[in-house]
């Protein structure tokens, strides 16, 4: 049992740190963001197993729900931006906004 | 002990490889991604240091400031991309314009 | 991109890769000699009856170390007041607000999911005092509901232009007006009396909850209805 949760603990660990190499060496900034939102869900596993249930919580609500949807936002603007342009009319539309 | 050991190294893996993108990339995106995993890097070394006397009943003080350095972190984080948008509108490019090339 | 350029890059990246390495080993080397030390986890087990609250995490951060909270609200407030201000009508391409949303699927899911995500939050607000849980995780579920309707096309309510601003505003506002009676009360900054440190306690998470999320959606973009 104790030799099951050694390894288990080595394999997040091991991932953690293969997973935030990966997300920063990446050439693909997709790629990256993606390989980050995963890096924030493995920690959220490590909190727990460092028996810190709050911060697992907060973790995970935080780093995937938010942060990675920031990064997508971002990611959104500058491909539409890079669209707008090329096509050279406004992607805006809004409705009397 | 072990455990917790494990992830201090992992944690200051992790901060120093977030420290080395920071400072070798050139994309702002990639920058901002490092900042955060620099962040949560130190948070993993604080949270293990806080299980090191007994992993079952763990410190709750370094807890407490682990969750306040997250909701800073998610702030800076939306800061700089709202900068990183407005530096992306204005010159088009996602470098900034002091790099060489 | 010349040769210089190139020469020039690889050794900046070479001597940052031996800097950061030489870094990383020392301090590694600090770290396997650290001391055996207590913590604070027996202090705080002996004066866990006073804080009004059994979870220990949350007596440390809304009793114990209140300031440090009251800040980090304020930290979140500056946060969103800087984003406000770095916006331009470039940076945020507002969607076409139809009445009938565009992705049928997408809507009706979100409109079966969001109740759920609401009692979830609700649940993680109340269940901060005896179990893991607190103000800053019902929050940012909360947020992810916002973060959620918007995405899939809901036009935004009729009175969301009037209650965001002040709902950004109001976790910090209530911290600081809690903490402003009682000091003019006489004690310390953030000393609640033993009796109602539980109700104090609860009703700042409110206020936090529902500022965090208005914050955090706020931060993604901006919903505002149509002028």
């Amino acid at each position: 049992m104790s030799f099951l949760t050694g390894a288990f603990d080595i394999l997040i660990a091991v991932s953690i740190v293969w997973l935030a190499l990966s997300a920063l060496t990446s050439k693909d900034i997709f790629r990256a963001v993606v390989l980050f939102i995963i890096f924030s869900v493995m920690t959220s596993i490590a909190w727990i197993r460092l028996n810190a249930p709050d911060i697992a919580l907060a973790e995970a609500a935080i780093g995937a729900g938010v942060t990675g949807v920031l990064f997508l936002d971002a990611l959104g603007y500058m491909k539409r931006k890079s669209r707008g342009n090329e096509n050279g009319k406004k992607i805006n539309t809004e409705e009397g906004a | 002990m072990k455990t917790t050991m494990l992830f201090s190294i992992a944690g200051i893996a992790v901060f120093f490889i977030g420290l080395y993108c920071l400072m070798a990339y050139r994309h702002l995106l990639k920058k901002i991604i490092a900042v955060n995993v620099m962040g949560t890097g130190v948070f993993l070394f604080i949270v293990s240091i806080a299980a090191r006397a007994n992993i079952l009943q763990p410190d709750p003080v370094p807890h407490a400031m682990v969750l306040t350095g997250i909701v800073v972190t998610v702030s800076a984080t939306a800061f700089g991309l709202a900068l990183f948008k407005r530096i992306y509108s204005e010159t088009g490019k996602p470098y900034l314009d002091n790099e060489d090339k | 991109m010349s040769e210089k350029d190139i020469n020039y890059h690889l050794i900046k990246r070479i001597f940052l890769g031996i800097l950061t390495t030489g870094l990383f080993l020392i301090v590694l080397a600090v770290i396997i000699r650290l001391p055996e030390n207590e913590g604070l986890e027996e202090i705080i087990r002996g004066n866990i009856d006073k804080s009004g609250v059994s979870n220990k995490v949350t007596a440390v951060l809304l009793n114990f170390r209140g300031y440090d909270t009251l800040i980090e609200v304020g930290v979140l407030l500056l946060a969103v007041a800087g984003v406000l201000s770095i916006r331009t009508a470039d940076t945020e391409i507002i969607r076409y607000q139809s009445v009938k949303p565009v992705d049928a699927v997408l809507s009706a899911f979100s409109r079966l999911i969001a109740p759920l995500i609401f009692l979830v939050s609700c649940y993680l607000l109340f269940a901060g005092a005896y179990a893991p849980g607190g103000a800053f995780q019902a929050g940012s579920v909360l947020a992810a509901l916002f973060v959620l309707l918007r995405l899939s096309d809901m036009p935004p309510p009729r009175w969301i232009n009037v209650i965001t601003a002040g709902m950004i505003a109001s976790g910090f506002l209530v911290f600081l007006a809690i903490a402003g009676v009682l000091m003019a009360t006489g004690v310390n900054l953030l000393q609640y009396p033993s009796e109602y440190a539980g109700s104090i306690i609860f009703f700042i998470e409110t206020a936090i909850m529902a500022s965090t999320a208005f914050i955090f959606a706020e931060l993604f973009s901006e919903w505002r209805h149509n002028r």
